[in-house]
């Protein structure tokens, strides 16, 4: 599946969160979505996932605009993990995890066999298994962001939209989610990431998109995070290495006269 | 009666009897006797000529009895075809609601109130020195005719009373009651599903028009609510409904709708008897016994039928 | 969200059969239970064969509308609390504490003290149904979107204190003597006395209101996770809005209109049968209509059986439950926060 956004801009009152970006995502990358607070990266989740109207510009899905695929086919190929991980309702891990199948379930018939392998899948993928019958609400906050990334997998869609999927987690776990989900891209799905962890960025994304201002500033393979970039974007030096083969950039200090604010 | 000092109007008038008497001497002394006999009978025997009356029965009963002009105003309630029997008569008054502020304000030499009168708005009449009667809401027909004396006395048309009596006893005693047959078995639906206990005034209207009240049979002291089953099953020959064709619309007027007792007027005889003919004890309960004594025969003639 | 009754949940369809079943009984025991003696059995069999005896009567006018308008009305309620829970993603939301019945039962009032139910059948219930969207667009305008307890406890209030106000005061310039005194049956409700021409005029409005409410279902599942989540798993949010909306005003609407506005059976309901649906809102419609239907049947019976003249009006026997247990959610819940 493709995503093309052209000149999107989406303003909130007079701050602009998207100052007219463009950006073409594919599946089969993992592709992480950098940038500093406030730089439009959540905004841009929300525009592409079809829950944020943009005041100017459009995104198509292999050539269709969202209205012209319409909200249920939408909502098949694309899902989107939120930031806040809430649950309204104590529901049980392995019943959350099934909501993921919803725009594939005609209502009220019972879940297919796919649906089922497809939950069971995602519980084994993100190793919530074991908690399947514990009410959601009972779980850390490691566990809970695990087992809503297995929600979001069960939809089995085209492209994952991910906010943040592993800023609550441990160390073991964020190495494990990040191996998961270039797993998945290499399965053919689509994966997009924010991220803040920029060492997590390098060593497994296929391709970064930098976010600055609501504007794309660098976009390509990790190589594409040059320290001018860092220090234009995010205002930060960072120290550099390689420890067997992959990448390390650990932010060291404030960057000199670019300072951002 | 002193009267409610208010400005303008002062003390009660004397009368002035211009004497027809030829002579100047015959005329003085004729004329003192008759003065005398005036200041004498002023303080006690003069009728009140400025009556206030707070209460829909007491309205009534004052307005049959008393002179025009006499009463001042009445509450809202009498003025209201459907639910009083004087209400041309009253219509033409103001009304008030009940109020004993309202009833000040006419400056009366006598307030009527009912029974039922919060004795603090009484004792407060009394402390500004208008005199309070209460007319009260008699059970049994003996107790009509003595509110109506008492009434007729108080306003000082003692006849008028009498007269109102003499009629309502005659057309009791134009209702023929065949002792030899077994009297009907009735029952009384009012709004919000009360009937009529034994001890009241509407049961004796029953018993004169030669109807049994069931009701009585239920233990049912004063009026008490029944639910619709009960009177259902009752297995009564006539069903007696308080209701006026023309109230505006409410749930205690409801239940006299409901189609348990449209069905049940297949099989008993139902009649509707307006509220106003037994809210008060008055004259007009003769009435009542005309009309449920031909309901009654209404409903021999049916069973004779089927 | 604690784990209570973690283990509680059962199956869904044993569940469903069950509640029916009891449903059922408690809809038969309201037809044996009266203020006269009555032989059921024969007043069936004289019904059955057209003889309309007092018994006969009696069974079809007064105590079959009184079980019938029970079962369906304690559906509504049940359901409605259930449905608005999801929506507003709150177990203290029942159609009596928003307002939604205050309001329903303003509406009921207006056209029925002005003499409009006299011209036209249909408008008794139709005027509830308009109290009660009247008073759910007036929440949604104090409330907005996902708000927290408080706010919505005390729009809840505003809602109510306003249209029982207004109640009182249409029933007050009423011509009729005995409207002022009929408030208490607006404000807690009853069904002494109701008739078949009623549950007939209510019916069709009150189920339409249940297909709305019960089709909500998935998109009410979805929501658990938040509205992002569950606008990007399919569903149309504002369209979700509108069909609660509209569903639990033709249903709570016309249910009011017929018996005045009872309460807190919309909240018992629900929170007693969640835990046995494992929390999940869509299944818990269905499951909490029947439950509604039983509590509100077991209710009228307890009013009959109580010896008290006159009759206790059933949004009292509720209340008394209710209250309770309103006071015991809330508590709960601001210990958890």
């Amino acid at each position: 599946m493709r995503i093309e956004a052209r000149g999107l801009v989406v303003r909130f009152g007079e701050r602009a969160a998207l100052a007219g970006l463009d950006c073409d995502l594919v599946s089969g990358e993992l592709t992480g979505l950098v940038g500093p607070n406030g730089a439009g990266k959540t905004t841009l989740l929300r525009v592409l996932a079809g829950l944020q109207r943009a005041d100017a510009g459009e995104a198509r899905y292999d050539g269709l605009s969202a209205a012209e695929l319409g909200r249920a086919a939408l909502a098949r190929r694309v899902a989107y993990l939120a930031q806040s991980g809430l649950s309204h309702w104590p529901l049980r891990v392995d019943h959350v995890v099934a909501l993921g199948r919803l725009p594939h379930r005609r209502p009220f018939s019972p879940p297919s066999a796919a649906d089922r392998a497809a939950v069971e899948d995602a519980l084994a993928a993100t190793e919530v298994e074991e908690l399947r019958a514990r009410p959601i609400g009972t779980l850390s906050g490691g566990e809970r962001a695990r087992a809503l990334l297995a929600r979001a997998l069960a939809v089995e869609a085209n492209m994952l939209l991910a906010d943040e999927p592993v800023a609550a987690l441990d160390p073991l776990h964020q190495l494990r989610a990040m191996a998961l989900l270039r797993a998945a891209a290499r399965k053919g799905a689509g994966v997009v990431a924010v991220l803040h962890d920029l060492t997590l960025a390098t060593r497994f994304c296929d391709r970064l998109i930098v976010l600055a201002e609501g504007r794309v500033v660098a976009d390509g393979p990790p190589s594409a995070l040059t320290d001018k970039v860092l220090a234009e974007a995010y205002g930060v030096t960072a120290l550099r290495g390689e420890h067997d083969g992959e990448p390390f950039v650990v932010p060291w200090r404030a960057a000199g006269p670019n300072l951002r604010n | 009666m002193r009267g409610f000092p208010i400005a303008g109007e002062g003390r009660q008038k004397r009368a002035r009897v211009p004497s027809p008497l030829a002579g100047q001497g015959a005329a003085r002394v004729s004329g003192f006797l008759l003065a005398a006999f005036i200041v004498i009978a002023s303080p006690a025997f003069a009728k009140p000529q400025r009556v206030v009356s707070l209460n829909l029965c007491a309205d009534e009963l004052a307005l049959r009895l008393a002179d025009a002009g006499v009463v001042k105003s009445v509450t809202w309630l009498s003025q209201d075809p459907r639910n009083a029997n004087m209400a041309a008569q009253a219509a033409a008054l103001p009304a008030n609601d009940g109020h004993v502020e309202e009833a000040l304000a006419y400056g009366p030499d006598l307030v009527l109130v009912g029974p039922f009168a919060d004795p603090a708005s009484i004792a407060l009449l009394k402390q500004v020195g208008a005199p309070v009667v209460e007319v009260g809401a008699p059970q049994t027909l003996d107790g009509v005719r003595r509110e109506i004396r008492a009434l007729a006395a108080t306003l000082g048309e003692p006849q008028r009373g009498e007269a109102l009596i003499a009629d309502m006893d005659a057309r009791l005693a134009g209702v023929a009651v065949d002792p030899s047959r077994p009297r009907l078995k009735a029952v009384v639906l009012r709004p919000n599903g009360f009937t009529v206990g034994p001890g009241s005034l509407v049961d004796e209207i029953l018993t004169r028009a030669g109807l049994d009240n069931l009701a009585a049979r239920l233990d049912i002291a004063a009026d008490e609510q029944v639910p619709l089953e009960v009177v259902a099953l009752l297995g009564a020959d006539l069903l007696i409904l308080d209701r006026d064709e023309e109230r505006a619309p409410s749930l205690a007027d409801a239940i006299l709708d409901h189609p348990a007792v449209a069905a049940l007027a297949r099989r008993m005889t139902v009649v509707s008897l307006p509220s106003r003919l037994w809210t008060c004890g008055g004259p007009e309960a003769a009435e009542a016994v005309e009309r449920l004594a031909a309901a009654a025969a209404a409903a021999r003639a049916r069973q004779a039928t089927q | 969200m604690s784990a209570r009754a973690a283990g509680a949940e059962v199956g869904y369809a044993p569940l469903v059969a069950a509640l029916a079943v009891l449903a059922l009984a408690a809809a038969f025991a309201s037809l044996m239970v009266g203020y006269a003696r009555l032989d059921v059995p024969a007043a069936l069999a004289d019904a059955f064969a057209g003889r309309s005896t007092a018994a006969a009567v009696v069974l079809e006018q007064i105590r079959l509308p009184r079980a019938a308008l029970g079962t369906m009305v304690g559906f509504s309620l049940g359901l409605a609390g259930a449905a608005l829970q999801g929506l507003l993603r709150n177990p203290l939301a029942d159609p009596g504490v928003i307002g939604v019945s205050g309001g329903a039962a303003l509406g009921a009032v207006v056209v029925f003290y002005s003499g409009l139910a006299g011209a036209f059948a249909l408008a008794m219930p139709l005027g509830g149904v308009a109290g009660a969207v009247l008073a759910a667009l007036l929440l949604y305008a104090l409330v907005g979107r996902g708000a927290g307890t408080m706010t919505l406890i005390l729009a809840g209030v505003t809602v109510n204190s306003f249209a029982g106000a207004l109640t009182a005061l249409a029933l007050n310039l009423s011509p009729n003597p005995y409207a002022a005194y009929e408030i208490m049956f607006w404000l807690m409700g009853s069904l002494a006395d109701r008739s078949l021409p009623q549950l007939w005029l209510a019916l069709p409005l009150t189920v339409a209101g249940w297909a709305l409410l019960l089709a909500s279902g998935p998109a009410l599942d979805a929501l658990t996770l938040g509205e992002d989540t569950a606008t990007s798993l399919g569903f149309d949010l504002g369209r979700l809005r509108a069909q609660l909306v509209a569903g639990a005003a033709l249903a709570v609407g016309a249910a009011v209109a017929v018996t005045g506005a009872i309460g807190f059976v919309g909240l018992v309901a629900p929170h007693l049968l969640r835990p046995l649906v494992g929390n999940r809102p869509g299944r818990l419609l269905l499951v909490s209509g029947l439950g509604g239907a039983i509590v509100l049947l077991a209710a009228d019976v307890a009013v009959r059986l109580i010896p008290v003249h006159p009759e206790l009006k059933l949004g009292v026997a509720t209340a008394l439950i209710g209250a309770p247990l309103l006071y015991g959610l809330i508590d709960r819940m601001r210990k958890e926060a």
